[in-house]
């Protein structure tokens, strides 16, 4: 019962952090919050499983569904961010409502509104629970571990860094922090869709999921502090294993801790738990 | 030279009063689409006040028109008391939980304050989803009862039309009226700039507590009118955060610093699905695929407008006589640099 909670925590907390570090990484560069983010996760799993109906192998997959939604944030980002890129941030957030209005919409129009499943990467079975579970668990380690390598080695990397400290200095420094932004699109984008294809075969594939997984991303990455990767780790799993516990206390209020304590956070600390940078 | 638009308002005023008659014997359409354009007069109109005139994002409006609503809902279904007195209870609702809501966001500043909105408006509409012994979780609440007085009954959308927008008339007058009122100019004043408003001796805090109180009320009062009106039953998801995008569109759309622009942007705003679904009939569409295209709409048009005017709804608002532009459409602001 206890592993059962955990193992479900633990779930959610891979997936809500895994949106939770698009959510960062996009506002560590380029200070937007760009709450179109789980959208990006709702196309992974419909173009994941568009691509299952056309024969793909399960394997590439995960890699064409995220490269196709990579590109899908880079044209957002061209269309709806860099015309405005002047505007207040109150504005930019808006901007990202509206669209993930539209994501939704034409996902909802182009796939219909149904609910997909694709069937599991494996058909094992660990402890009663299927193996995709775990997969989920394991690949989300993976990338976090990845990008964590990728923003202190490699050059990329580390521009988004100095975006993040301070733009004027990277300018200085020969960093386009326009550049930037369009890669952090790209990079969350792309990770928003590789993880909307791995929770397809268990958590579904339709178009109304990215609103749900939006906005407990986003509770988690304020939770942690807005751009900073620890703190996506530490509130996806605050928020995942929270879930995972309300869920067996009391199952029809699980939705509804996630936006509570996001706003206990904004009113005590607004810089995070961990403190992103501001 | 301030003229006092009698004119204007007699002509706008007769056309309201008409247009029941004209949908129903002219063109023969259904008057749903009008009602709805009462209420969102008034959520619009009272989201300017906060908006517009203060200068504080709240892109979570929509949850006072939720917390009115179920408040009589919840009143008349469980308690079971008439319209008349849930009207007003709603309305106190809305006072209540405006300051409760208000106090501690308002403190925060800029983009916090509206994340901090879009969260209370996400976490209201979970609880309504969520609390079903209250609120009938995600199937709403239904048998709802018509509005009444003594033999009367206000049944027919004919008549609720009357209600709504006399309503919504008095609601326009009164934040025209509070606009152009010393707390009105206060807000103007600190809208422009906080620090030199604290200086001239204004209460910024205490100055924005008011007006967002008196706009979550407004939007309180047209919930738990909305529950009377609105078939006998409502439901979460008529609460949720497209409801919030729907309003402060309006608002933009209407330009930003306008009570009447705002007005004006709701009418609009809220009769485009039915012009969106005239196309759509044509084009053989079913009505799902029409609301999605009416949320494409929607999405492109608030992104345009956030685009042209760029310093967005945080920039500061120009003062009319140093810029000396007047748009000729009384209708808009000068709300764009």
């Amino acid at each position: 019962m206890i592993f059962d909670i955990v193992v479900h925590g633990l779930e959610w907390a891979s997936i809500y952090t895994i949106v939770a570090i698009g959510f960062s990484l996009i506002f560590s560069a380029s200070r937007i919050i760009n709450l179109a983010q789980g959208e990006f996760v709702m196309l992974g799993g419909l173009i994941g499983f568009s691509l299952y109906s056309i024969h793909l192998p399960l394997f590439i997959i995960p890699l064409i569904s995220a490269g196709a939604v990579a590109l899908v944030g880079v044209a957002v980002e061209r269309m709806a961010i860099y015309p405005a890129r002047k505007a207040s941030p109150t504005s930019l957030i808006i901007i990202t409502i509206a669209v993930s209005m539209i994501l939704r919409s034409t996902a909802a129009l182009v796939w219909g509104p149904y609910t997909f499943r694709i069937p599991g990467f494996s058909t094992f079975s660990f402890f009663s629970l299927p193996a995709d579970y775990f997969l989920i668990i394991v690949v989300c380690i993976a990338s976090i571990s990845t990008i964590g390598l990728f923003l202190k080695k490699t050059r990329l990397g580390r521009s988004i860094r100095a975006c993040s400290m301070d733009a004027t200095g990277a300018r200085i420094v020969g960093v386009s922090p326009e550049r930037m932004r369009m890669f952090s699109f790209f990079i969350s984008a792309g990770l928003g869709g590789m993880i909307g294809v791995l929770i397809a075969p268990v958590f579904y594939a339709s178009s109304d999921i990215g609103l749900n997984l939006g906005i407990k991303g986003f509770c988690a990455a304020v939770l942690g502090g807005m751009g900073s990767i620890p703190g996506a780790i530490a509130g996806g799993i605050i928020i995942g294993l929270s879930e995972a516990v309300g869920a067996s206390v009391a199952s029809s209020y699980k939705d509804i801790i996630a936006p509570l304590l996001m706003l206990f956070v904004l009113y005590i600390k607004p810089r995070g738990l961990i403190g992103g940078r501001d | 030279m301030k003229r006092s638009f009698l004119f204007e308002w007699i002509v706008f005023i007769a056309a309201i009063m008409a247009v029941p008659f004209i949908f129903k014997y002219v063109i023969s359409y259904p008057l749903e689409p009008a009602l709805r354009a009462g209420f969102f007069v008034m959520l619009a109109v009272s989201l300017t006040l906060v908006v517009g005139l203060a200068g504080q994002i709240s892109l979570g409006h929509g949850a006072f028109f939720g917390i009115g609503a179920y408040t009589a809902a919840i009143l008349a279904t469980k308690l079971g008391l008439p319209a008349f007195l849930t009207i007003p209870l709603g309305t106190i609702a809305g006072v209540i939980t405006g300051f409760l809501i208000g106090y501690p966001v308002l403190k925060l500043k800029s983009y916090y304050l509206a994340l901090a909105t879009l969260v209370v408006a996400i976490a209201v509409y979970e609880f309504f989803k969520a609390a079903d012994a209250l609120t009938g979780g995600e199937m709403g609440l239904y048998n709802l009862p018509n509005i009444r007085a003594g033999n009367f009954e206000l049944y027919s959308p004919f008549s609720h039309y009357y209600v709504v927008w006399i309503f919504a008339l008095l609601v326009i007058f009164l934040c025209d009226h509070f606009s152009k009122s010393p707390v009105g100019k206060k807000l103007k004043a600190l809208h422009s700039d906080e620090e030199a408003a604290e200086c001239v001796g204004i209460d910024v805090f205490w100055t924005k507590v008011k007006v967002f109180v008196l706009s979550s009320t407004i939007a309180a009062f047209a919930g738990a009118l909305f529950a009377h009106c609105s078939y006998g039953t409502i439901y979460p998801g008529e609460f949720n955060v497209n409801l919030s995008i729907k309003i402060i569109t309006m608002v933009v759309v209407g330009g930003m610093y306008s009570i009447y622009g705002a007005a004006a942007g709701a009418i609009v705003i809220s009769l485009l699905p039915e012009v969106i679904r005239r196309l759509g009939d044509f084009f053989h569409m079913d009505l799902t695929q029409i609301t999605h295209i009416n949320d494409i709409v929607f999405g492109i048009i608030l992104i345009v407008f956030m685009i042209f005017s760029p310093k967005g709804i945080l920039g500061k608002k120009e003062e009319k006589s140093a810029s000396g532009k007047r748009s000729f459409l009384p209708f808009w602001g000068t709300g764009s640099s």
